[in-house]
């Protein structure tokens, strides 16, 4: 039976002309439609993208001619590119570190094999299936500032503080990151989880030995052992940074453009005022701020796989 | 080898036969005319709700009886002064996938950002086969034209510069007559307030934004100021913008203290029930009529000129246009020529809350409010509004930098200097 099967396996690449017998050119071949698809819609669409960034084309009617930097020099003097970077960094800030913090917490006491694991498992990652436009729309009414969560402070005798939440007119991106962490947290845990869960036990039985206590172990063992997963979360929290647009398109700009996301900014000049030249800049700038946070991570990556 | 390329050629001949009819499909459309309409006639329009809804529905029906064997794809898509559906459609049109028909305010929009760069069939022979421009009046021929070739069919007149009031709130604050002026519009405001009423409706939006400063523009300009700050004799660091900026943050003083948070269509809801909130003075088109009628609520509201806008008739025209390379080209025109029809016309505009186009229009289908429209329309100044005077990417600016000043930074000057901006940007006085 095994000889039957390699005979007729070895029989194929006879019946193929010689030059597809290399494994290698069958290999290009085969990836060749994929590389193409990814050159033309990926790369060259993003040189094209760049290319418009420095062209006239700032209405309806197509406009390709140079236009040199203009387009990059009103962006750098836009008040409001100068605002949505301030609420880049403030929902980087708090969005990154809400979802890693708790991500990290979860999958701890999770991990202290307790019962009811799938039960928990299952309502912490649940928030991750749900559609940002639906969980936008609920943390928007309860972050009403006139009713949800301000009316049960109220009503637990805390009349006088009313925070404005996502209404505050200079740090309402933080109130929002409350919204975008409730929504991601959950599939950090998994992450961590999945981390801790690889860690021999024979490690942990060793450290207890020694004498570790558990904030010992956590700290001196596992956190340290975890670090490609922080590594991991913190390129996939931080590319959800800099590429948020449903929020302000759920939640709108807020009071002086508050909410304000690169991403809305970049559709709104491309899609409403027809300023594509502007629009396209803006995409270029989003892509060069994603290069420093992916970048390292395709580095670790390619570099483990060499290894 | 050769059994190797028999195969190839088998899957590329196959893969080339599979391509051929589409590519050759939409060819043989246009030339097939004349022909009874069928097949579908997918129409964009931003009527998804109240008195809209209503009016398109019947106006629909108006269609469906007379070409039966076309299905009307209704793609509207919600979202005030179709702020979605602009969006949307500027990717179809820039994908070159064009609807048959969309809505768009009838002026200078709709050319400089459709017409101009060449996306529109130019409407004379529809206009002269339907006898158009002997029922349309000049001024709106005028207004949807371009190098003397209408490009839109308008299905109606709204009027954009109305008050609305509630009359039980102006009794409960002792008000007995509504603001002519905006002094006494500040008095009413201040009895208002003392009586615990908000005494207008706000939101924090763009569109919202947009709209309310060209009330504010329109009762500190006389019209050929007005006029001329779109078409470039006037500039937009004129006096009277800042004025007008000024005028528009000290009347959003005395809106309800949560008007930041809420939006407009919650605004809109507590002006027809009954809260705290509710606001006494909404300022508005009249499509907000079409609202007050399918609340029922037309009892309880009461209307009158904006202060200082006396004689004015500041007018919009929803319209529909034809898209080259519109998929069903026989239909969208089957559709226009219903838009611009007596009987479609006097289906739609009762129920929207605005006057037809036409001037033989049955005025015995129209209400109270619609024939008083109907008889300032003949006598009053005739003034298009912003966004019939400019292109979109303008609209967009104009209620982004108003919106800003009276939510965050609160600096007329500032914003006066991103207007005349915008302005440049937008081509004014090209």
């Amino acid at each position: 039976m095994h000889s039957e099967l390699s005979a007729r396996a070895k029989s194929l690449p006879a019946l193929l002309p010689k030059w597809l017998r290399d494994d290698r050119k069958v290999a290009i071949l085969v990836l060749a439609p994929s590389i193409i698809a990814v050159a033309v819609f990926i790369y060259i669409f993003m040189g094209w993208t760049l290319y418009i960034s420095v062209s006239n084309w700032d209405r309806p009617a197509l406009d390709l001619s140079f236009a040199g930097l203009k387009n990059w020099q009103r962006l750098v003097n836009d008040p409001r590119f100068h605002i949505d970077l301030r609420n880049l960094v403030l929902f980087a800030v708090g969005y990154m570190s809400q979802c890693i913090v708790i991500g990290f917490l979860l999958a701890a006491l999770l991990n202290e094999r307790i019962r009811g694991e799938v039960f928990f498992r299952t309502v912490f990652l649940m928030p991750f299936a749900v559609s940002a436009v639906v969980s936008g729309t609920a943390w928007r009414w309860l972050q009403v500032p006139s009713a949800g969560i301000n009316l049960l402070i109220a009503n637990l005798g805390f009349e006088n503080f009313r925070p404005l939440w996502y209404m505050h007119p200079k740090l309402g991106m933080l109130a929002i990151t409350i919204m975008g962490a409730w929504q991601f947290s959950g599939f950090v845990m998994a992450l961590y989880l999945a981390g801790l869960r690889a860690i021999p036990d024979e490690l942990r039985e060793a450290a207890v030995i020694d004498g570790a206590g558990t904030v010992a172990l956590y700290r001196h063992v596992f956190i340290p052992m975890l670090r490609p997963v922080t590594f991991t979360a913190v390129v996939l929290t931080g590319a959800g940074s800099i590429g948020n647009f449903e929020i302000p398109s759920i939640i709108g700009t807020g009071p002086g453009f508050a909410t304000d996301t690169l991403g809305f900014y970049m559709f709104e000049q491309t899609f409403r005022s027809s300023r594509y030249g502007l629009g396209a800049a803006v995409a270029t700038f989003m892509l060069f701020l994603s290069i420093p946070v992916v970048l390292p991570y395709l580095i670790s990556v390619l570099r483990e796989e060499r290894e | 080898m050769k059994r190797f390329c028999l195969v190839l050629l088998i899957i590329v001949s196959l893969a080339l036969a599979a391509c051929q009819p589409v590519a050759s499909e939409p060819a043989a459309d246009m030339s097939m005319e004349a022909a009874e309409p069928s097949g579908t006639v997918e129409v964009f329009s931003w009527w998804s709700g109240g008195g809209e809804l209503a009016g398109l529905n019947a106006i629909i029906e108006v269609f469906n009886a007379r070409y039966p064997d076309v299905e009307f794809d209704n793609a509207a898509i919600g979202g005030g002064d179709g702020v979605n559906m602009k969006t949307v459609l500027e990717t179809r049109m820039l994908g070159g996938e064009p609807p048959d028909s969309f809505q768009v305010w009838a002026g200078v929009g709709v050319v400089e950002d459709h017409v101009v760069p060449g996306r529109m069939e130019g409407l004379d022979f529809l206009f002269s086969e339907e006898g158009l421009y002997d029922v349309f009046p000049q001024s709106v021929i005028d207004n949807v034209s371009y190098e003397g070739t209408p490009y839109v069919v308008p299905v109606n007149i709204h009027r954009q510069n109305i008050m609305w009031y509630r009359l039980d709130r102006f009794e409960a604050a002792g008000i007995t007559d509504p603001p002519t002026n905006w002094d006494e519009f500040f008095v009413v405001a201040e009895q208002l307030k003392e009586a615990g009423i908000p005494a207008i409706g706000g939101a924090s939006l763009g569109a919202l934004a947009f709209h309310t400063y060209n009330y504010f523009l329109n009762s500190v300009t006389d019209g050929e100021t007005y006029l001329g700050l779109f078409d470039g004799s006037v500039g937009w660091d004129a006096p009277e913008v800042a004025e007008a900026l000024e005028l528009h943050m000290r009347a959003m003083e005395y809106a309800s203290g949560d008007w930041l948070e809420v939006g407009w269509g919650d605004q809109v809801e507590r002006f027809a029930a009954d809260y705290d909130e509710t606001p006494a003075i909404i300022l508005m088109g009249d499509w907000f009529w079409g609202f007050i009628k399918s609340e029922g609520i037309e009892e309880l509201v009461g209307w009158a000129d904006i202060p200082n806008h006396q004689g004015k008739y500041v007018w919009v025209a929803d319209s529909f246009g034809l898209p080259k390379n519109a998929p069903n080209r026989d239909n969208a025109i089957a559709w226009l020529k219903v838009v611009a029809s007596k009987d479609g016309q006097d289906a739609f505009n009762p129920l929207k809350g605005s006057i037809p186009v036409r001037t033989d229009g049955d005025v015995s289908l129209y209400d109270e409010y619609l024939r008083e429209s109907m008889d300032a329309w003949q006598t009053h100044e005739l003034l298009p509004f912003i966004g019939g005077l400019v292109r979109q990417s303008f609209v967009t600016d104009l209620g982004n930098i108003v919106n800003n000043m009276l939510t965050g930074h609160g600096d007329v000057a500032r914003a006066q200097e991103e207007l005349i901006q915008a302005a440049k940007d937008s081509g004014i006085g090209e």
